[in-house]
């Protein structure tokens, strides 16, 4: 069925999108955590079931490309069912959080490479 | 003749005791005379008769002869013709036998090789996984190639063979008619609803999806470009059912008399039935329909137009799972290590949700750290770390590391001494969970059980 990691599925990707590729809102990146927003609403009876599997794999917050790992999907067709959730409400864009460290928000690549080494001297 | 010579004679005798005592002598000698000459001349004629007689009656038996000579002649020649059109049906029917041997061989061909493109197009997606533009020529590639592989099916169908592609999984209703909405050019159009929670069994998926395609295409065709094809399904006592509403003209009663008994499968139209304009759509419904036990009815439809309806038998419905493994297809190297190596799904879901992370990182960018760790860590204080897959992590792997703290794979007994095979995106990842859990460690009271979730820390919602 399935050689090389491919998996053929009936449904097509272009079915499930109306044909659209790029999502409703362009402020979404492999990183962008989602939620579900648990607010008791209903998805509308038109839903198809890949709405609902994704937000309920949405329940805790996920970030888009982890979302799109669980469905097995590719991101950027996950991202284009996953703003129109957000556009429905249904679906909640978290910022990206910041840590705190101390001076920088960013982990330098040369701190990580300098880490790594080290733990592989370990 | 001589039976009147005969009457004639007895005559004469009778009546010679009457006249002899009275007539003159001359008399009676005359009425002797003619006692004589009266037999003698029936027997001459009745001898002359039967002479004739015979020579007709030898002419006939002539004739007879003749006759049952070229009888058995006739007889003959129509069993040398019976045998030369048995033969020639013979070699008719091996010879369509062969050229539909050859249409199968071909049209399979050309439907693997659409099926090629396809999995290259889902494998260019994966290979550029966040670009939309790419997505976008995809799908329209997908989207050719899936009517191509639908019509190069259709003609192994009007064969009489059964569909190349098989699945093995139960598909749900909903998605059978949205399988087959994206074999027809405009599946935009496609109307579903209705979804009673039944699947299809997985050897009827692919000709019942082949069905719906062949009746959506033919709503879609016979309908104003800007309306709606409205598919309901339904759930009934003895199975399903899945309506097919066009907003088209219709059809005048005879055609439409025609079109019932061929979609329903009662007038079987085979490849070499189709003429010069080949309409094979309903063709193909009506040899599926024979194959699947379906019931196919076509009808005027209450929106003006035409009116399908499949009727799917219970014994080819379950009762649809409600979380199902595959959506659409994907390309992932996680297939084969779950299968091969049966990891735990959640293991493996990790190294999916990693690799799929790499992926999406464009060259020499370096992913976001900050967006990696929390969102790996359960709340539970679980934190689910992402486990490299490499060699040396993959030896030993006690489930008792799992919980708690970051843990690296355990050393090897022997060093390993092969160039270290991970990326530096992979150790960014890696080093972020290693944070993220301790971010997640002091945030351990978060009411949220679900799983995969996240320990969230201070962020603001933004819908």
């Amino acid at each position: 069925m399935h050689s090389d990691g491919y998996r053929d599925h009936p449904v097509r990707s272009y079915v499930l999108t109306g044909g659209r590729a790029h999502p409703t809102r362009n402020t979404l990146r492999p990183e962008t955590l989602l939620r579900a927003v648990d607010d008791g609403r209903e998805l509308p009876g038109t839903a198809g079931r890949h709405e609902r599997t994704l937000l309920q794999t949405c329940r805790g917050t996920l970030a888009l490309a982890e979302l799109a790992a669980y469905l097995h999907l590719p991101v950027s067709l996950v991202a284009v069912i996953v703003s129109d959730l957000v556009d429905g409400g249904y679906l909640a864009v978290r910022s990206t959080p910041v840590h705190d460290l101390p001076g920088t928000d960013l982990l330098g690549t040369d701190l990580l490479e300098e880490v790594l080494d080290g733990l592989r001297g370990l | 003749m001589p039976w009147l010579c005969v009457a004639g004679m007895v005559l004469c005798v009778a009546a010679f005791p009457v006249v002899g005592a009275s007539a003159p002598p001359w008399g009676v000698w005359a009425l002797g005379a003619a006692a004589v000459a009266l037999p003698v001349s029936a027997a001459v004629l009745l001898a002359r008769t039967a002479r004739r007689e015979d020579a007709a009656f030898q002419a006939l038996a002539v004739e007879r002869d003749d006759l049952v000579a070229r009888l058995h002649e006739t007889a003959q020649a129509l069993q040398d013709t019976t045998a030369a059109l048995t033969a020639e049906q013979e070699a008719r029917a091996n010879q369509r036998g062969a050229v539909e041997t050859a249409v199968v061989a071909l049209s399979r061909k050309v439907q693997s090789s659409a099926h090629r493109i396809q999995e290259e197009a889902a494998r260019m997606v994966q290979r550029h996984t966040s670009d939309p533009d790419v997505l976008q020529s995809s799908m329209r590639i997908d989207h050719a190639a899936a009517q191509h592989a639908r019509q190069a099916q259709s003609l192994v169908a009007l064969c009489g063979r059964r569909p190349g592609q098989t699945w093995e999984d139960d598909l749900p209703l909903p998605d059978v008619v949205k399988a087959a909405a994206g074999r027809i050019t405009a599946f935009q159009r496609v109307d579903v609803s209705g979804d009673p929670g039944l699947a299809i069994v997985g050897r009827a998926v692919e000709p019942l999806v082949h069905v719906v395609a062949e009746l959506l295409a033919n709503a879609t065709q016979c309908s104003p470009p800007n309306t709606q094809v409205l598919v309901v399904i339904r759930q009934v006592q003895r199975g399903a059912v899945i309506e097919i509403d066009d907003c088209g003209v219709g059809m005048d009663p005879r055609e439409l008399g025609r079109v019932r008994a061929v979609a329903s499968g009662e007038r079987a139209v085979g490849i070499a039935d189709l003429g010069e304009v080949p309409q094979t759509g309903l063709a193909v419904v009506g040899t599926y329909a024979r194959f699947l036990d379906l019931r196919v009815d076509i009808t005027e439809s209450v929106y003006g137009g035409l009116r399908a309806v499949v009727m799917v038998p219970g014994a080819l419905t379950e009762v649809a799972e409600t979380a199902p493994e595959v959506l659409a297809p994907s390309v992932d190297d996680a297939w084969e290590t779950r299968d091969a190596d049966d990891v735990p799904p959640g293991d493996a879901l990790q190294g999916v949700a990693e690799r799929a992370l790499r992926n999406t990182t464009p060259s020499g960018e370096r992913p976001s750290v900050q967006g990696r760790p929390s969102s790996l860590a359960t709340p539970a204080g679980a934190p689910l770390l992402p486990q490299r897959r490499s060699r040396r992590a993959t030896t030993a792997h006690p489930p008792t590391v799992e919980r708690g703290l970051p843990q690296m794979a355990p050393r090897p007994a022997t060093p390993d001494t092969s160039p270290p095979d991970q990326t530096a995106q992979e150790a960014g990842a890696w080093i972020g969970a290693f944070f993220a859990a301790t971010a997640a460690a002091a945030s351990q009271d978060d009411p949220d059980t679900h799983e995969p979730s996240v320990a969230t820390d201070g962020t603001s919602e933004d819908r």
